[in-house]
C-alpha cells in the first residue's frame, strides 16, 4: 500500500503542478469529458470479479 | 445608486436543453448500468420499468448544474465523483425513475430488490465508480465492503442526503485515488 501524502508532499505536489502549468484543483476530473463512463467500466469489472459479484448480489438481495 | 431590482437587469443568462441525441446517449449509459445491476443481482431486466421523461429530467438537471459550475465557479469542471454522486445519484434518489411491479409468487429477495430498486441502482453506479478508480477499497475484506455497501444503501433510502452531502461522502475516494496515482512507493510525487 502506498502511503498518503504528507502536508509537505502536498505542497511539493502543488509546486510541481504550478511549475508544469498543470491546472490542478480539488475538482479536476481524472479523465475529462466523461459522465457515467467510469461507472460503466467499473460495473463491467464487477461482473468479471466473481467474489465481488457474489458479495454485491447478496447485498442487493438482502441476504447479508 | 444601483437598486437591487436593477442589479441583474442587463444580465442575460439563458439555459437551453442539450440536443436530443445527447440526452439519448446519456440515457443509454444509465440503462447500461441498469443491465449490469441485473446481471449482478439476478433480477430479470425486463421487470424493471421506468419513466423516460424522468430519466430525461435527470440528464437535463445534471446539465443545468454543470452550467452552474461553469458560470458561477470560474468555468469549473467538476470531478467524476461529484458528478456521479451529487448529480446523477442524487437525482435518481430524488426523482425515482425506476420501479418493479410485484408478483404474488415473488420471493422475498425479489420483493426486497423491487422495494429498493432506485437505491440499488444508485448504489451500483457508486460501486462501479469505486471499482474503476478505487480498487484498494475492495481489498478491505468482504465483511467490511459488504457492511459499507449496506450502510450506503441504508443512507440512500432513509437519510436526508443533499447534493453537497453526497459530494462530501465521495470526496475522500477522489483524494485517495489522487494519492494512489500521485505518489510512488517511496512517497515521492510522480505527477
Amino acid at each position: 500500500m502506498k502511503k498518503a501524502m504528507s502536508i509537505n508532499e502536498w505542497n511539493e505536489f502543488d509546486r510541481q503542478c504550478e511549475e508544469r502549468n498543470v491546472p490542478f484543483d480539488s475538482n479536476t476530473p481524472i479523465k475529462s469529458g466523461e459522465t457515467l463512463e467510469p461507472s460503466i467500466r467499473g460495473c463491467k469489472k464487477i461482473e468479471e470479479d466473481e467474489d465481488l459479484k457474489t458479495l454485491l448480489r447478496m447485498v442487493y438481495r438482502g441476504e447479508c | 445608486m444601483l437598486s437591487i431590482s436593477d442589479r441583474w437587469k442587463e444580465c442575460e443568462l439563458v439555459y437551453s436543453e442539450p440536443p436530443q441525441d445527447y440526452i439519448k446517449a446519456e440515457a443509454k449509459k444509465i440503462f447500461e448500468i441498469v443491465e449490469s445491476f441485473c446481471n449482478v443481482s439476478g433480477l430479470d431486466v425486463e421487470r424493471i420499468e421506468y419513466n423516460y421523461p424522468t430519466i430525461k429530467d435527470i440528464i437535463v438537471r445534471l446539465d443545468m448544474r454543470l452550467m452552474y459550475f461553469h458560470t458561477y465557479h470560474n468555468k469549473m469542471n467538476i470531478n467524476e465523483y461529484k458528478l456521479v454522486s451529487g448529480l446523477i445519484i442524487f437525482w435518481i434518489l430524488k426523482l425515482r425513475p425506476f420501479w418493479v411491479k410485484i408478483k404474488t409468487d415473488d420471493t422475498k429477495e425479489t420483493i426486497n430488490m423491487a422495494t429498493n430498486i432506485n437505491e440499488q441502482i444508485a448504489l451500483h453506479i457508486a460501486v462501479g465508480l469505486l471499482k474503476e478508480y478505487n480498487q484498494n477499497f475492495f481489498e478491505n475484506g468482504k465483511n467490511l465492503v459488504g457492511q459499507y455497501c449496506k450502510e450506503m444503501l441504508y443512507s440512500f433510502r432513509f437519510r436526508d442526503l443533499s447534493k453537497e452531502s453526497l459530494y462530501l461522502m465521495f470526496d475522500p475516494f477522489y483524494f485517495l485515488h489522487l494519492f494512489e496515482k500521485s505518489v510512488d512507493e517511496n512517497g515521492v510525487n510522480v505527477i
